[in-house]
């Protein structure tokens, strides 16, 4: 058990020692050490005499640079005793100034050169009082170290000693992945590390900082000032042999600060394509706007895609595009909802358009305005490519969809009895907006072909003005004709027809042969000729006969002479 | 003499049979008027009849030139049928046919049947005109009767208009 508690004692001891091995301690015996310095002398005045000179080398107490701290007191050991720097006699004040000296001075940033040391240490002197030092490469006339740059680049990295980057307590709103750089005008970034969370990307650049939010959320980014040191501040010093006073300074008092950054936007790409070809449409004019669905109210102004694309960014949520205007020849979209959440970070959104389309419609019709079935089109595009061939039915005969574009309707063939038209009617499927399909229509009317007809009303060698009639076999009166001596041409167009003479002129009889008629292709111009009769006057003089009258009186006689002679 | 006589005789018997003859046409004629009528025109053979109230005359028509020598009502070759538009009748102007007509008067009644339906006519002229003009024909739904006149040189017409 003795053994036990020896040993505890013993690593006690060893982790008391462990540490002062480590850092400074009061009372602790130090053995100064030193590097030399080429060429670095310092002189030291009072009143304008010289005082004191010496060269300036590194001096290390337990591997730390030390700074000696009274110039004109000789080092006469190298036997130091670490005590708390008050007794050193500077104020608390001026404690304060040589660790930011020492902190800003050399070893600080990229403050490496010799230079910055011969000015640290100038710095530190010079609050010692009426302090005048020169500096040389030897000999109080020789050539002098200049560091009056790095002891202004040291005082004023001091006098910036509790500025925070100017974007500190900032909030900024970034969307995902967008990158965006903060300048420290106060030029002060440099001085802090920065903490942050591994969902953001954070990237200092000397005075720059460089942020790209990697999902949505709040971060903090932390701003931690510099420690260079490691230790506290302690006085060496060996006051039984009067030697010179050194110094090592630890981290002057420090502040942190912090900036928040917001991103609770994502990218939101909209490309314009076409649905077809499911290519961006680059044509400037198209807009849209987009709606929040959760609170019914546009988020956007309208928005117009440039070279086929929208770049915006949204919180999470349910959105719809709107599609204001659209552009010849693409239909307006009825809309797309889509939906953010909170874990994208970006959104690539396909919204397309459909190419505006048509139809020609061809009515086919005769003069008397009805419809004509079989009649063959074609319809040629622009290049003279046939891209459709229409066979009328008995109403307004459709084409099959098409792009837009100008088209030429040609008649193939014509309906039995109608002449071939031998147009070419250009029709243009042009662009509108307001509706759906664009639909053309082309009245196309047919003249039936129609067939010289002759009639003739004669009696022997006499031409007689005699009316005739003309009836389809429905017994429809299609004409109405009169013959001028002896004669009437007329044209019938093709079927079959009745013709009657329906009357002639006084003295002549009717002719009431009814004469049926085919008009086609085979029979075209046809000859009728009614031959009418003469009417003659019935004789009807057959009078009463007065024989009788004759044959009684003589019978009245024949009476008296047989009376008179019996 | 008494041959003379007994010719005589024989004359008067003779001459009154030959003055019963017009008699028995006329009674005969009345008799196949009525037959046809009563049947209806089963043969065909007839156009139709002419009825004049004024004279209680009736007769039939008939296509042809024969019907005159029936002593029948021609229905002339340029005249429509009895139902037709300009229907023109002649006839003979003997006692048997049409020699009263010359006694008819504006707004006596003519029938005309063609044995389905009765035509009604008003007498509205009468006139007078030369053989060979068939102008005074030229009024629709009109009846002409024709007969002659002035030893046949020229005709006289009765035109007639239908009652609707």
């Amino acid at each position: 058990m003795k053994r036990f508690f020896k040993m505890i004692l013993c690593l006690c001891i060893m982790f008391v020692f462990g540490i002062k091995g480590a850092k400074a301690y009061v009372g602790e015996h130090v053995n100064l050490t030193k590097q030399e310095i080429d060429n670095v002398w310092s002189y030291h005045y009072r009143n304008g005499d010289i005082w004191s000179y010496g060269q300036l080398p590194f001096r290390y107490a337990n591997d730390k640079l030390v700074y000696c701290i009274e110039p004109d007191v000789r080092i006469a050991t190298n036997d130091y005793i670490v005590y708390d720097f008050n007794r050193s006699g500077y104020s608390e004040e001026k404690r304060k100034q040589m660790e930011l000296i020492s902190y800003y001075g050399y070893k600080y940033d990229n403050h490496n050169d010799i230079k910055y040391y011969i000015a640290t240490q100038d710095l530190i002197w010079r609050l010692s009082p009426d302090e005048e030092i020169k500096w040389t490469k030897g000999g109080e006339y020789g050539e002098e170290i200049d560091v009056s740059k790095e002891k202004n680049e040291i005082l004023s990295l001091i006098n910036k000693h509790n500025v925070l980057p100017e974007f500190n307590d900032s909030i900024t709103n970034i969307k995902v992945n967008e990158k965006k750089e903060f300048i420290d005008a106060n030029d002060v970034l440099r001085n802090y590390d920065i903490e942050y969370s591994s969902e953001i990307e954070v990237i200092k650049d000397n005075n720059k900082l460089i942020v790209t939010p990697k999902k949505q959320g709040e971060y903090t980014i932390d701003f931690i000032h510099k420690k260079n040191y490691d230790s506290g501040t302690f006085l060496y010093d060996n006051f039984s042999t009067l030697t010179q006073s050194m110094a090592i300074f630890g981290a002057p008092n420090i502040i942190n600060g912090s900036m928040k950054i917001i991103s609770d936007k994502v990218d939101v790409n909209i490309y314009k394509k076409d649905l077809d070809t499911k290519e961006l449409i680059k044509d400037k004019g198209i807009k849209i706007k987009i709606k929040d669905l959760n609170t019914n109210k546009y988020v956007t102004d309208i928005l117009e895609f440039d070279d086929g694309k929208i770049n915006i960014s949204l919180k999470e949520g349910k959105y719809k595009i709107e599609e204001i205007k659209t552009v010849n020849p693409y239909l307006i979209n009825d809309g797309l909802e889509f939906t953010i959440t909170k874990d994208d970070v970006s959104k690539e959104i396909d919204f397309f358009n459909k190419k505006q389309e048509g139809k020609i419609l061809i009515n086919k019709i005769n003069e008397n305005n009805e419809n004509l079935e079989n009649v063959k089109f074609n319809i040629y595009d622009s290049n003279n490519n046939l891209v459709d061939e229409i066979n009328t039915s008995n109403t307004k005969t459709a084409s099959k969809v098409l792009p837009l574009g100008k088209y030429y309707i040609k008649e193939i063939s014509p309906n039995y009895g109608y002449e071939l038209d031998k147009n070419i009617y250009e029709i243009d499927l042009s662009y509108d907006d307001t509706i759906e399909y664009i639909t053309k229509e082309l009245d196309v009317i047919n003249k039936k072909i129609k067939c010289e007809i002759s009639v003739f009303s004669i009696s022997g060698d006499i031409k007689l003005d005699s009316d005739f009639e003309v009836y389809d076999l429905n017994n429809n009166l299609v004409y109405k004709g009169t013959t001028i001596n002896g004669e009437a041409k007329f044209n019938l167009e093709y079927g079959n027809y009745i013709i009657k003479e329906v009357s002639v002129p006084n003295g002549y009889k009717l002719n009431d042969n009814e004469i049926n008629l085919e008009v086609s292709d085979d029979i075209c111009s046809s000859k009728i000729t009614f031959n009418n009769d003469k009417v003659i006057m019935p004789i009807t003089s057959k009078e009463n006969d007065f024989s009788y009258f004759i044959l009684l009186f003589f019978n009245v006689i024949g009476y008296v002479f047989i009376k008179k002679t019996s | 003499m008494s041959l003379l006589r007994k010719l005589v005789k024989i004359f008067l018997i003779v001459s009154l049979f030959i003055l019963f003859i017009p008699v028995t046409k006329e009674i005969n004629l009345k008799k196949k008027v009525e037959k046809v009528i009563e049947n209806n025109n089963i043969n065909n053979i007839y156009s139709g009849f002419i009825y004049i109230p004024k004279f209680d005359y009736k007769n039939l028509i008939k296509e042809g030139d024969e019907s005159l020598d029936e002593n029948l009502v021609e229905l002339t070759n340029f005249s429509d049928k009895i139902d037709g538009n300009r229907v023109i009748l002649a006839g003979h102007n003997n006692k048997y046919v049409f020699n009263k007509i010359y006694n008819l008067n504006i707004d006596d009644q003519i029938i005309i049947s063609n044995f389905i339906t009765d035509y009604n006519y008003k007498v509205v002229d009468k006139k007078v005109i030369k053989v060979d003009d068939f102008s005074y024909f030229n009024e629709d739904k009109s009846l002409y009767l024709i007969t002659c006149t002035n030893n046949n040189q020229e005709r006289f017409i009765i035109k007639a208009k239908r009652e609707l």
